[in-house]
């Protein structure tokens, strides 16, 4: 009974003593990450079995239990990969909330300061210092352009940065997570059923910092170690050996680093949309969903700017009566062949109809002969399907060249430089074009009421159609001002058409009513046509190399009204029919030679009416008033129909918009995921946390349990003694 | 439930945290006055004030632009009205000249002064703007739009700018004009009553003076005058006794001459030679020589389409005067539809302030009507002939020059002075044109004008309208915000003060 005795106390002071150090140990680490408490179980040692029954033995510690839930930890590292990538994505596209935020720093004033330099010119066309402030007012906005696309590239390098960065990061928790693979099964080889812990909070801790950074699945072996694995299944930790993840250029796009993953001795790169969660996964959504098109939008206004101020601009005279140059240099789409494309293909891409843009990127695949299939990015529509080129899709005219092998690809970003490379392409004050080509007059001897207007230009962007009235003979139509260009021409398969400036050919045998349409320098034909005629591409007519007003607009023509003046003929024109007894209706209009102009009242018979040269016309501000419309003009994104459906800052106020709404929204879903993981982790903490009052208790109640152990050993002793003294 | 140390204090420093940036939010709101401090804060409001600033900075444009539009207009209308004051001297010069007891020095005169007002409206006209622009060359504003070349005793003006007008945009749909051409202003002025013009023929030698005349329908004018070129032909027969017989006839030739004699004579022939008796007064002169055919009998005025026998003798006294009116086109009457006679009376009889109706012709269908008429005073001699033409454009300058060259030239005698009045008279109808002209153009200005300060008006109404909708959009909303920050503070006072009480509680206080 004796030792019976001093055994149980024993064991109660053992048992007690590791409860304090347990709660020590709980009360020491209440504030490291990852910890969870611990408690002691203990239970009674095996009874003793004597003629009356079993008598206790004491109390023994069984085990040093972790309180833990696989569940509620593995939510939590759920909810944190997705609120940390909601976060970065946040913080990033802030960036460029931030920059459209100020209303004095963004596009619009500089936009804003430039047309009123252009209304300058149009108020004063000769004026050398409304010029000059045009010009400055484009250099600033070719500034701005650039500027606002510098902060974006900027945001760029620094995710390219933050990439290398993060995968460095990776790495160095994938190689301590193998570390803690190896000494959780070296530690408990030799434990049997207990387990170490602390390093497995150590473990679960770096796992749980991994997934802040990228989104880790945990598989757990039979041995106690951690299988982790990465996107759609790539293993990062398998056992105790680690993967090294890699950054380098894309193969498709080298301005992004792509994160590249290793087999054996190659690297393939793992698709970024495939690398869900944490920061490293904000990021890469940033670049992709964000970054790129705002950059693609940004610079779908520059291109729009320059190539419709362009186009107009060539519509005009100048100060010394030549014809308008380019005011801006527009940016071209920029190709990207793939960095592992074996073939010698070379793909040409010019920018067609400004209106037709979008801000997506293209991808452009080689079946390795003549045909390529073309995949628009923003909705992976594929748009060319296997078909030869050259095509007109999305306002992009796309052509190849070279010897392609199968699988080669090109990536198209016909707007990503638009803001970058816009520039004034004007340095003398004279090369303003604010006058008209033609002017037009009236005769002094005219004895009639009829007065002729002002007269136009017609555009090369004009919608013009063609009509064949018979299958030898066809009309010309240009339904942007309405007026009759040519009626009943006569159809020589493959003759020039040359109208307003472009020069198409139309081959095959068309039938009668079928429609050809040159748009934007498109031509295209009628979708309902019945005959075998095809049109070729629209080119400028030679030896101009850019589309321009028709070359003879500023020859004199004469229009002479006939006895009775209800007819009029036409001499001196190279474009336009008929010329011999032409209806006259008043107001209707008179379009030849690249020009339209509308007489009204009532002309006497002899009448004449001139159109020719605006030589000297210094003070002419048509031109400049066409230049000046076109701020408040709808020039981009063209609806189903192919109309334009918004101005310059219409475009950039949805941009703006676009920006403002994902940043709100992002906002609003981060908040919420941090308000969840709030949660979630005070559930955790709620069961494995370590409350400071509950270890006090528990401190107070080991402390009592071992005094009572204590006291009886002295019980014992006592007893003990009795016996002692009864000998003596 | 379990609640854990840490978790107590990480939901109060989260907590906190909150607070904090939402009172930091405020702060940045009041500082900045603005509402929207990124796009993301009211992504529709952000894009709404953009297209509402650019509307609004497009106002502020068109509202430039009308400044500069009315400052154009208003220099054109200030030369214009030097020009009409010209235009009203020269139409008193004008006046003046008819003063019948004028001579030839005192139009001298007049004629001077016409001609350095002349000089004064060509100057005018080529006035140029504050940047060195001719205000009246179109688009050729750097061309010198009128110079005067002088050629044989005129001077020519030449238009050598063009017909461009400039406009500018003063609103959205609305470009008005801001020039006018110089053509249109002082050279395309019908000349006429603007649909015709009547003028006597350059050899007239009788008395007859043709007034301005009157368009009584213009359609008619302009259906059925298919040539609108016409001359009124005068025929004066006198009355011849014996009768000569056959196509022969005695033509008044010079009324100034008849009409001051006594109409009543009596030509006796001899041989190459003719005496004239004056009946009234009994008394004879010659004989006087002829050859051929016996025109301008002296002191008579008259003309023999014969040549009579000598011994014949014939009295004459005065018959009729008839006209014709003649399509130069064609040759042809249009009263009767066929060529003239030759000889005999015109199928209408003229008398003096009667007027000439272009009506019941012959051409181009039976009982035609020219829709016009014109009005002839005085004696035309035979032979004398008025035009009637479609108006042309004729010009302030030519009108001034031809005044001043008809003063310049001597009045010698009655045909001298018919000549002067009938010049007179188309000065002054071409001067009221020219000062109509210039009125109507002026008046456009004005109306332009008008458009212009209505479109001011409105735009500045725009301009406060942007202005209240941007401010709604983006502005601050001072009392709701300081209300906000002060509620704000109250709450994270509350929280740091709730955390630092929690944070005293623990159990080991008490051990």
């Amino acid at each position: 009974m004796g030792t019976g005795i001093y055994g149980i106390g024993v064991s109660a002071l053992n048992t007690a003593q590791a409860g304090l150090v347990t709660t020590e140990h709980n009360i020491a680490n209440a504030n490291t990450d990852g910890y969870h408490r611990q408690q002691i179980v203990q239970g009674t040692q095996v009874p003793l079995f004597s003629g009356v029954g079993f008598f206790g033995q004491g109390v023994t510690v069984d085990n040093v239990k972790r309180i833990y839930s696989q569940y509620l930890d593995h939510q939590v590292r759920q909810t944190d990969t997705q609120s940390n990538q909601l976060n970065t994505y946040h913080t990033q596209m802030q960036q460029i909330d931030n920059m459209l935020a100020d209303s004095t720093a963004g596009l619009s004033p500089a936009l804003q300061d430039f047309f009123q330099g252009v209304n300058d010119v149009a108020s004063n066309p000769s004026s050398i210092p409304s010029r000059q402030s045009m010009i400055s007012g484009g250099q600033a906005l070719v500034a701005r352009f650039s500027a606002l696309n510098d902060r974006l590239s900027q945001l760029r390098d620094g995710v390219n940065t933050q990439i290398t960065s993060m995968v460095s990061e990776i790495n160095s928790y994938a190689q301590q997570i193998a570390e803690m693979n190896h000494q959780i099964v070296l530690a408990e080889s030799s434990a049997g059923n207990f387990k170490a812990n602390d390093l497995h909070d150590k473990r679960e801790q770096l796992v749980g910092e991994l997934n802040k950074l990228i989104k880790a699945n945990v598989v757990t072996q039979g041995d106690g170690s951690f299988n982790v694995f990465i996107g759609n299944g790539q293993a990062l930790v398998v056992g105790q050996s680690a993967t090294t993840l890699a950054t380098k250029p894309s193969t498709e796009d080298p301005a992004n680093l792509d994160v590249y993953y290793q087999i054996g001795n190659s690297q393939v790169p793992i698709k970024s949309d495939l690398l869900a969660g944490g920061q490293l996964g904000g990021l890469l959504a940033f670049r992709s969903q964000s970054l790129n098109s705002a950059q693609n939008e940004l610079g779908r206004i520059a291109i729009a700017v320059g190539q419709t101020f362009n186009d107009q601009h060539r519509l005009g005279t100048d100060l010394n009566g030549t014809l308008g140059k380019d005011f801006f240099t527009v940016a071209q789409p920029k190709i990207s062949p793939r960095s592992t494309n074996t073939g010698t293909g070379a793909v040409t891409v010019g920018i067609t109809d400004v209106r037709a843009l979008t801000t997506s990127d293209y991808r452009l695949t080689s079946d390795g002969g003549a045909n390529y299939t073309l995949t628009r990015l923003s909705d992976n529509a594929v748009l060319i399907n296997n078909g030869t080129l050259p095509q007109t899709v999305d306002g992009l005219t796309i052509n190849a060249s070279g010897v392609p092998v199968a699988g080669d690809s090109f990536l198209i970003q016909p707007t990503v430089d638009g803001a970058r490379d816009l520039k004034v392409a004007i340095t003398s004050t004279e090369a303003v074009a604010a006058a008209a080509p033609m002017a037009t007059a009236t005769a002094a001897a005219n004895t009639g009421t009829g007065a002729i207007d002002l007269g136009a230009v017609n555009s090369f962007n004009d919608k013009v159609t063609v009509t064949f009235t018979s299958p030898t003979t066809f009309d010309v139509v240009d339904n942007t001002n309405g007026a009759t260009l040519a009626s009943n021409m006569t159809y020589t398969a493959g003759n020039n058409i040359d109208y307003n400036g472009w020069r198409v050919q139309i081959n095959g045998a068309p039938n009668t009513g079928d429609t050809f349409t040159v748009d934007n320098t498109v031509s295209t034909a009628g979708a309902g046509n019945g005959g075998t005629g095809t049109i070729a591409a629209a080119v400028p007519i030679p030896p101009a190399v850019q589309f321009s007003p028709d070359p003879n607009i500023a020859s004199p023509v004469t229009v002479t009204f006939n006895n009775p003046p209800t007819t009029f003929n036409v001499t001196g024109t190279t474009t336009g029919s008929p010329t011999v007894n032409v209806a006259y209706t008043a107001g209707a209009p008179i379009s030849f030679n690249g020009w339209t102009v509308k007489i009204s009242g009532v002309p006497s018979a002899g009448d004449v009416f001139t159109v020719g040269s605006n030589s000297g016309g210094v003070a002419d501000n048509r031109n400049a008033l066409l230049l000046a419309g076109l701020q408040t003009k709808n020039t981009m994104v063209a609806s189903s129909s192919g109309t334009a459906t918004t101005s310059y800052l219409g475009a950039y106020g949805q941009m703006v918009s676009d920006v403002g709404n994902k940043t709100r929204e992002l906002q609003v879903t981060s908040e919420a995921q941090t308000t969840l993981v709030a949660q979630v982790k005070q559930e955790q903490q709620s069961l494995s946390g370590v409350n400071l009052d509950e270890e006090a208790a528990n401190l107070l109640r080991y402390q009592q349990a071992y005094q009572a152990a204590g006291k009886m050993i002295q019980v014992a002793t006592k007893m003990f003694d009795t016996l002692l003294s009864l000998g003596s | 439930m379990r609640i854990s140390t840490s978790t107590l204090y990480d939901s109060s420093v989260a907590t906190i945290n909150d607070q904090t940036s939402a009172l930091l939010k405020i702060q940045q709101q009041l500082a900045s006055g603005r509402r929207i401090l990124a796009p993301a804060d009211d992504p529709v409001a952000a894009a709404r004030a953009f297209e509402v600033s650019q509307s609004s900075k497009v106002n502020d444009q068109y509202l430039t632009n009308q400044k500069a539009a009315n400052s154009s207009l208003g220099l054109e209308e200030s030369v214009l009205a030097s020009v009409q004051n010209t235009l009203q001297a020269v139409h008193s010069l004008a006046v003046d000249a008819g003063n019948p007891t004028y001579d030839n020095t005192n139009r001298g005169y007049i004629a001077t002064e016409l001609r350095s007002k002349f000089n004064e409206l060509v100057g005018q006209a080529n006035t140029t703007d504050g940047a060195g622009l001719y205000l009246f060359s179109g688009y050729k504003g750097a061309t010198l739009p009128f110079t005067v070349t002088a050629s044989g005793g005129s001077n020519i003006v030449n238009y050598n700018g063009d017909q461009g007008q400039r406009l500018m945009q003063i609103a959205s749909s609305r470009q008005i004009a801001v020039s006018d051409a110089g053509s249109s202003v002082f050279t395309n002025i019908k000349d006429g009553n603007g649909t015709f013009t009547a003028a006597p023929g350059a050899a007239n030698a009788g008395t007859g003076i043709i007034g301005p005349g009157n368009v009584l329908d213009p359609s008619k004018w302009a259906a059925n005058a298919t040539s609108k070129d016409y001359t009124i032909q005068f025929r004066n027969i006198a009355t011849v006794v014996p009768s000569p017989g056959g196509t022969n006839e005695v033509t008044i030739t010079d009324t100034a001459t008849w009409e001051n004699s006594a109409k009543n004579f009596t030509v006796t022939f001899g041989v190459g030679t003719y005496t004239v008796t004056d009946n009234v007064h009994s008394i004879t002169s010659g004989p006087f020589s002829y050859t051929g055919n016996p025109t301008n009998i002296s002191g008579v005025g008259a003309s023999f389409n014969w040549a009579p026998a000598a011994g014949s003798s014939y009295t004459i006294t005065p018959g009729t005067t008839s006209y014709d009116i003649i399509d130069n086109v064609s040759g042809n009457s249009v009263i009767t539809g066929a060529a003239p006679p030759a000889t005999g009376n015109y199928p209408r009889t003229y008398t003096s302030g009667q007027a000439i109706d272009f009506s019941n012709l012959a051409v181009p269908v039976a009982n035609s009507d020219y829709g016009i008429q014109a009005t002839i005073t005085g004696s035309p001699a035979s032979g004398d002939g008025f035009t009637v033409k479609a108006s042309t454009n004729e010009g302030i300058f030519k009108t001034i020059d031809d005044l001043a060259s008809a003063l310049e030239a001597p009045v010698n005698n009655d045909a001298d002075g018919a000549k002067l009045q009938n010049a007179l008279n188309k000065a002054l109808t071409n001067i009221n044109n020219d000062m109509d002209s210039i009125s109507t153009v002026r008046a456009s200005i004005g109306a332009r004008m008008k458009e212009i300060s209505s479109s001011q008006s409105s735009g500045q109404d725009l301009t406060l309208q942007y202005q209240t909708t941007l401010s709604g959009l983006q502005d601050l909303d001072y009392a709701k915000a300081v209300s906000q920050l002060t509620q704000q503070k109250v709450n994270l006072e509350a929280a740091q003060k709730a955390f630092t009480q929690i944070a005293g509680l623990s159990l080991f206080n008490y051990m």
